[in-house]
């Protein structure tokens, strides 16, 4: 049991990094500035990797420290960095404090399901999609089911309170009103969590070794770490209580191997033995048998996988043009173009947590299927603030690449469109004008109309689609002013820095006029 | 009153008062609405220029008695400023920080138990709260600056008299507060014209799209019939004169170096539309407030007092 303090770390090193991942994504007040927030997310997997291949700096280059880490020691992000895993280590503990997990046993790698699915989302990539990364990537599902399910619990409950508080006349806690909710991720999050804590309870670390990508790969790497999880043939008395303790079952005590391409890294078995007969070991030392799994299998699955998962792929589909919505969703500021977002979107939803006015929201299949559950601009919800660049200092995997404030008031990630018919000025003859009014840069005008009346027109070339004017728009059911998205995001103009009064300028006076 | 009676009474009264505080409609049980038993003031309206927003308070307050004509020892106040944008208070787009952290000074002079301020922004209210300097100048003058972003804080009023607003949702705290002072900032407005006083009501009330959809100009008038402040004090330091409410560079904005004070919110509105440069009957709602007789637009009727700095 030298080696049990190891364990000790690792639990520490995870609730760390779990918490503060938690935290950060159900944050509604922006305590953590976004520098912490990319600090703490350098080091997932897959996001960094796909900033890497766009940006290509050391900005991006945690998944690399990860790669030398498990050619060292096996597979230690998934024990630590990796927030889903820690998810899944807490409901398998949780069953273990109430007697309800069984115990855990040696199983079979399931070499054909793991390879096809890493291959087949390698291949994908390669066709620029990130299809099967937005769903299986660990991070990014973790990021889904506290972005969808915890973060709601977490602003209800801060409401109840601002509402009790409130009634003792304090107004220190503010409510945060869940302006949208859209059941597709909920339900998505939800039926994940549902069968997560079923695996962690049953399976351990099933999911880890089965379906996530991320454990694959590594998994791949970790056969040639450098140091690896052995057991000692002469200590080791055969009494089995490593495997039962090992929530990833790659123990075999009957062989007296372990699969280290599975192994966690979790060192629960360095606590489990009473003989210190399992320990880090130098992986040179002795050559392992090959694994079960030939090379010439490991393409075949591949291949085959690939092409079924590739031939079900869907890209955008041609929908039909509807009154007041934009044909293709609205894409944030920074995300370059619509291309450029949905193939690097893993669906952390972290920018919608992190938004300050919510008005990113996930979607469905908006995208296409490929691009499921990836937020859009959702300006029925709220409109982006003018000077606001959270979402693009955030964003961990690249899909919003970061700007600054005075880059922002100038991209244009859509245009605004007026329907004169439906609108209320002249539906119901009156004045109006919400439109113009929130409009930061005065893209939307009033010009006079009939009588008194003014209308709104839009300048294009100087509207950036925060979508103010579609939010503030108070036609029923159709908005009769709407962004149309930019696929590729522009330039606008510089609103005028001045403008001329066209009557006569107001000037200071001498006197009161009246 | 026997003792039968008192207690029925009592009873009565603590299971209204109960249900009352259960339902969240209790401020208006202990902030019975009464005529205020103090005196009346020596001017219809004051109109201050050429000072900075501090002092030009404190001379027109001083020339209407002072704000203990306004505020009584213990009562609780809400100073409404026009926190709409978030945009830096050279923009003009809010009220004067300066301006209301004075307010809220001379409320405690005065004796306020406690002093709230609020908008319902239209920008994202914690931007505009940090950004406009009002949350520091609340902070630092002892007031309590007060989220107004969740629909649970309004209650549904009926408006009466109203041609087109029958019902509206309204601040709880405006129902439950004894004194109002509404201090808007005078500005240009792409469809009103001026926004002023009576403008700055839409921050009171939750569901502007209904008022933005059911004629604009009568909703403001219906609503100033329902509710008119105890004093306006009309920021006219920096008027935003062209692409207003929110305004594009600080080039839309004209130091006037004005103020103005009046119970009367149509007076008030009207003397800031004759600032702005405009006639007051060409605003309409000021028209629809004067002919439904909530004040007057008729400035040579009321006695001024014209304070120049």
């Amino acid at each position: 049991m030298q080696l049990a303090f190891m364990k000790k770390i690792r639990v520490v090193v995870s609730l760390i990094f779990f918490i503060v991942t938690v935290f950060v994504f159900v944050d509604f007040a922006g305590l953590v500035a976004s520098r912490l927030i990319r600090a703490l997310l350098y080091l997932q997997f897959i996001p960094s990797f796909l900033k890497f291949i766009y940006v290509f700096s050391i900005t991006a280059a945690g998944f690399l420290f990860i790669l030398i880490l498990t050619i060292f020691f096996g597979r230690v992000y998934c024990s630590t960095v990796c927030p889903l895993g820690t998810l899944l280590d807490v409901f398998t503990w949780i069953s273990g404090k109430f007697r309800i997990r069984k115990r855990f046993k040696f199983t079979k790698p399931q070499n054909w399901i793991r390879y096809m699915i890493l291959g087949a989302l390698i291949l994908i990539f390669c066709f620029s999609s990130v299809f099967l990364v937005n769903l299986l990537d660990p991070y990014s599902l973790a990021g889904k089911i506290v972005s969808n399910l915890f973060r709601p619990l977490f602003y209800l409950g801060n409401n109840l309170l601002s509402r009790i508080l409130q009634l003792f006349n304090s107004y220190a806690v503010y409510s945060v009103p869940v302006k949208v909710f859209s059941w597709p991720p909920v339900l998505f999050s939800f039926s994940f969590l549902a069968l997560i804590v079923f695996l962690a309870v049953y399976k351990g670390r099933w999911y880890c070794n089965t379906l996530c990508p991320v454990g694959t790969l590594l998994g791949i790497f970790s056969r040639f770490s450098i140091f690896k999880i052995r057991m000692d043939e002469n200590a080791c008395t055969s009494c089995g209580l490593c495997a039962i303790a090992c929530k990833a079952g790659c123990i075999d005590v009957k062989e007296k191997k372990v699969d280290f391409s599975r192994c966690v890294a979790c060192y629960d078995c360095f606590k489990s033995c009473p003989e210190d007969g399992i320990g880090y070991k130098n992986g040179f030392r002795k050559k392992d048998k090959p694994s079960n799994l030939s090379r010439r299998s490991f393409f075949k699955t591949t291949l085959l996988g690939t092409t079924t998962i590739l031939s079900t792929k869907t890209v955008f589909g041609e929908k039909k043009e509807q009154q007041g919505i934009s044909i293709v969703p609205v894409t944030p500021p920074g995300s370059v173009s619509i291309w450029h977002f949905t193939s690097k979107c893993t669906s952390c939803h972290l920018c919608v947590s992190a938004c300050p006015t919510k008005v990113l929201q996930p979607t469905f299949i908006e995208y296409g299927w490929s691009g499921m559950f990836q937020p859009k601009m959702d300006y029925h919800a709220e409109f982006c603030n003018f000077e606001c660049v959270k979402c693009s200092e955030v964003c961990p995997t690249g899909a919003i690449l970061p700007i600054t404030k005075e880059q922002k008031a100038t991209l244009q990630i859509g245009i605004s469109k007026f329907i004169k018919n439906i609108c209320i000025v002249v539906t119901k003859y009156t004045v109006c004008g919400a439109c113009s009014e929130h409009c930061p840069t005065k893209a939307v005008e009033m010009v006079p109309y009939l009588g008194n009346l003014t209308i709104p027109k839009v300048d294009e070339k100087i509207c950036i689609g925060c979508g103010a004017c579609e939010y503030a728009c108070p036609t029923k059911p159709d908005k009769a002013i709407y962004v149309e998205a930019n696929s590729y995001h522009r330039k606008a103009l510089k609103p005028k820095k001045k403008i001329e009064d066209k009557k006569k300028a107001i000037k200071p006076t001498d006197d009161f006029p009246f | 009153m026997d003792r039968r009676e008192f207690f029925k009474k009592s009873i009565l009264t603590g299971v209204a008062a109960g249900a009352a505080m259960t339902f969240g409609d209790f401020g208006k049980i202990f902030a019975g609405k009464v005529p205020p038993p103090w005196a009346p003031v020596p001017y219809d309206l004051v109109a201050v220029r050429d000072g900075e927003p501090v002092q030009m308070f404190d001379k027109a307050i001083e020339s209407l008695g002072g704000m203990k004509n306004f505020v009584k020892k213990g009562q609780t106040v809400v100073v409404k400023p026009n926190i709409g944008w978030d945009t830096s208070p050279q923009r003009g787009a809010n009220t004067n920080p300066d301006l209301v952290k004075r307010i809220i000074e001379q409320c405690f002079g005065a004796g306020a138990k406690t002093v709230y301020v609020f908008d319902n922004s239209c920008d994202n209210w914690n931007k505009c709260y940090e950004n406009s300097g009002i949350r520091k100048a609340v902070k630092d003058a002892g007031g309590k600056l007060v989220p107004a972003n969740s629909e649970s804080n309004y209650q549904e009023v009926d408006v009466k008299n109203g041609k087109k607003l029958k019902k509206t949702k309204v601040h709880e705290l405006i129902l439950s507060s004894d004194v109002f002072i509404n201090v808007p900032v005078l500005k240009s407005h792409g469809s009103a014209v001026i926004t002023a006083a009576m403008k700055n009501h839409m921050g009171i009330v939750w569901d502007r799209g209904y008022w933005h959809r059911n004629n604009l100009n009568q909703c403001i008038a219906d609503f100033a019939a329902y509710h008119k402040p105890d004093l306006n004090v009309v920021d006219a330091y920096r008027v935003m004169t062209k692409r207003g409410p929110r305004g594009v560079t600080e080039e839309d904005v004209v130091m006037m170096k004005s103020l103005i004070l009046s119970k009367d919110i149509v007076a008030a509105d009207a003397a800031a539309a004759k600032l702005f440069g405009a006639e007051p009957a060409n605003v309409f709602y000021i028209k629809l407030a004067h002919d439904a007789g909530l004040g007057t637009m008729d400035l040579t009727k009321l006695s001024i007092n014209r304070i120049k700095m």
